[in-house]
């Protein structure tokens, strides 16, 4: 009982004591508490719309960040990747239509021993890979 | 609102104060706490203001406190010197007020000035819950939300708060 009122005894003088050091502030903290109040209540229409457009950063700017990556990678894999790719059958097909474009080389297609050179030339090439 | 913030706003201050020890941090804190009061809860219901407006005020006390560990580490790093440093010490600027008022008051004062000494000594937590409950009259489920923490929490805040500001403040016999 004692010890319940002691505590309340402490409480309440402590919070007089308080409510005395806030009811008594110097001059100029309470002309700066003021402004700052009155600096707070004349901001929300500028805010909301600063919320707005945080809002809408907040959301665009990593997935303009992520489509640009994509972008990126797109650009610099896809080509390689191409290039790797191309079919053998692809780059014959073209040689040939190369040799046919050209009336000088259409003669030695034509020529059989040409052929016979040719599967020569593979053969040796083959050789030489295998040494 | 407007009336709102007049009615808070020494208390807030006071409260910043005493967690800061510096005059220009705590209005600094204030003026966050009703910037971001007003933006974001002005459309809420009255009475959610007070517990709402103590929550974010106690975040920025503690994001001051935060921002003063780093600071304090770069310093001991850096071997700054504490002379050089802007940092103003609770002591120094509290005003010598006893030399100045009547007689009859000055019990009064020097019960105050041993209770804001007493309350800066106080770790964080136990302070933010002790004003916050005994000044604010905010109850233990309304500190708890404000301090983002359980309410057997506050109960142990509290109680070791009040102890620790009776031992502080026994030579004065109340």
């Amino acid at each position: 009982m004692s010890k319940s009122f002691d505590k309340n005894l402490l409480e309440d003088r402590i919070k007089a004591s308080l409510d005395q050091s806030a009811a008594h502030l110097d001059a100029n903290t309470q002309a700066r508490l003021q402004a700052i109040r009155r600096a707070a209540l004349n901001q929300p229409a500028k805010t909301a719309w600063l919320k707005l457009n945080k809002f809408k950063l907040s959301n665009w700017i990593p997935a303009a960040g992520l489509v640009f990556c994509s972008v990126i990678a797109v650009l610099i894999i896809l080509p390689s990747h191409k290039a790797s790719n191309q079919s053998p059958v692809i780059v014959d097909q073209t040689a040939m239509l190369e040799l046919l474009d050209n009336p000088d080389e259409l003669d030695a297609i034509s020529d059989p021993d040409f052929y016979i050179w040719i599967d020569q030339m593979d053969s040796v090439n083959e050789t030489h890979h295998v040494v | 609102m407007h009336v709102f913030l007049a009615e808070i706003e020494h208390r807030a201050f006071r409260m910043a104060h005493f967690a800061t020890g510096n005059r220009d941090d705590a209005l600094d804190i204030v003026q966050d706490a009703m910037m971001k009061l007003v933006q974001k809860y002005s459309a809420h219901d009255r009475a959610s203001w007070k517990p709402l407006f103590y929550s974010i005020l106690e975040s920025l006390i503690l994001d001051w406190h935060r921002r003063q560990q780093v600071r304090n580490r770069f310093r001991s790093w850096l071997h700054w010197d504490a002379d050089d440093d802007e940092a103003e010490d609770a002591l120094a600027q509290h005003p010598d007020e006893i030399s100045s008022i009547p007689d009859f008051q000055l019990q009064d004062a020097q019960f105050m000035q041993s209770l804001e000494l007493a309350l800066q000594d106080l770790p964080l937590r136990q302070q933010q819950v002790f004003l916050l409950r005994i000044w604010e009259g905010l109850d233990i489920r309304q500190t708890a939300e404000a301090m983002n923490c359980s309410e057997s929490s506050v109960k142990t805040h509290y109680a070791r708060a009040l102890h620790k500001l009776r031992e502080a403040l026994k030579e004065h016999k109340i």
